[in-house]
């Protein structure tokens, strides 16, 4: 399904669009794909039993191109959505998705992997809550998914995900030290999460993104200045959901990080995370960030110079 | 062995190996969660793949968590397919 939309306010603040209204528009468009062809609404979604289930999401990955920064694309402008849904016997969906220009996005799938743009994917599992508060896998009925189309084999991200869950780490190798003090992240009634429920999928985008920040400017010695971290934009995150939060709690963020020159006038920024509540792991994270000096304050590359010299290319030193 | 057994096994066998490559045998005695501890993903990718495989739907009505033993879960599927 490709739908055209205007990026409003609504979606993005006052801002130019974002990773988190990013994934919100997919999963709009996504919940369309299931429920067409019907009268029933998302949450009329149900088990044989008759309660109500949702998508949980447990594996993410977007990928942007330089070229297509999410940042590029400002408020009202319009653009594709394009979205494709699969399913995995009744339990697993395959989401795919992409934006571009409109009329720039084909119907077909396999063409996406050819374009240069801006591209989500994530495995998700029909879920009940239960009355005590926990969560497990459910079977919606089988007059749900009839338009979505079936695949016969295991999805990518459900067997990635899977492996990441026994690993431990995204890209092995790659993990945080555990012993390093944690940046703290509050989980806040109303801007995280609704009293009394979990944070939405979108929303660990955002914890990720502060824990780097802070990581970044007050971890770190040297720190990184605030006019680099601004200039951050991503080009790439995945994410293996193992858990969730809810208001008021308290997430540890476990961060490591490291930098690469990507030419002469760029450097990426990769991190690892892991994200811990009570001891209990909720997640597994890492995003590629780019650095385009050009966009930054004027003798910015000095100060890019003497943190490259600091840190080199490995883990980033304590502070 | 059956059929469906057959099916049951080899795909417990392959959400099995992603933890322990090395394994080679599923018996119908082996527990689900004490023996080949299967968590509720597993569960559910398992729950999926025989749907797929035996082509119907099979766990409206009962929860893969309430199957103890990997025999339990192939009578199951067993009758269900018998019972059309």
């Amino acid at each position: 399904m490709i739908e055209t939309i205007e990026l409003t306010p609504a979606v993005t603040g006052l801002g130019n669009l974002h990773e988190p209204a990013l994934l919100a528009l997919v999963a709009d468009t996504h919940y369309r794909i299931i429920t067409q062809g019907g009268s029933a609404t998302p949450r009329e979604i149900t088990n044989k039993a008759g309660e109500p289930l949702y998508p949980s999401i447990f594996a993410l990955h977007v990928r942007v191109p330089p070229q297509r920064l999410l940042g590029s694309y400002e408020l009202w402008r319009r653009f594709d959505v394009g979205v494709d849904v699969r399913s995995f016997g009744r339990q697993f969906l395959d989401v795919n998705g992409v934006i571009g220009d409109v009329g720039e996005v084909p119907d077909v799938l396999d063409a996406w992997d050819n374009l240069v743009l801006p591209r989500v994917s994530w495995a998700g599992a029909w879920t009940l809550t239960r009355a005590d508060g926990e969560h497990e896998p459910s079977l919606p009925t089988t007059d749900f998914l009839g338009s979505v189309p079936r695949i016969a084999k295991v999805p990518t991200a459900l067997s990635l995900a899977r492996e990441v869950q026994l690993r431990r780490a995204i890209t092995p190798g790659f993990t945080p030290d555990m012993k390093r003090t944690p940046v703290r992240y509050q989980v806040a009634v109303g801007r995280d999460a609704s009293i009394g429920r979990q944070m939405m999928f979108s929303q660990f985008v955002v914890v990720c993104d502060t824990a780097e920040r802070t990581f970044l400017t007050q971890h770190v010695a040297p720190a990184f200045p605030a006019e680099i971290v601004d200039a951050l934009a991503t080009i790439e995150r995945r994410i293996v959901y193992v858990g969730n939060a809810r208001a008021d709690e308290t997430i540890d963020v476990h961060v490591t990080a490291r930098c690469e020159r990507s030419s002469p006038t760029s450097f990426v920024i990769a991190t690892a995370m892991e994200l811990v509540h009570a001891g209990r792991l909720l997640a597994l994270a890492e995003t590629r960030k780019l650095v385009a000096l050009s966009e930054t304050v004027s003798g910015v590359s000095r100060v890019v110079d003497q943190l490259f010299s600091a840190h080199g290319e490995g883990p980033l030193h304590s502070s | 062995m059956t059929p469906a057994a057959r099916v049951i096994t080899e795909a417990i066998l392959e959400v099995v190996r992603l933890r322990d490559p090395q394994a080679n045998e599923i018996r119908l005695d082996h527990e689900l969660v004490n023996d080949l501890a299967l968590g509720s993903l597993d569960l559910a990718e398992l729950a999926a793949t025989i749907e797929v495989r035996l082509d119907r739907p099979l766990f409206d009505d009962v929860a893969m968590n309430g199957f103890v033993t990997v025999g339990e879960l192939v009578e199951f599927c067993e009758q269900a397919q018998s019972a059309g």
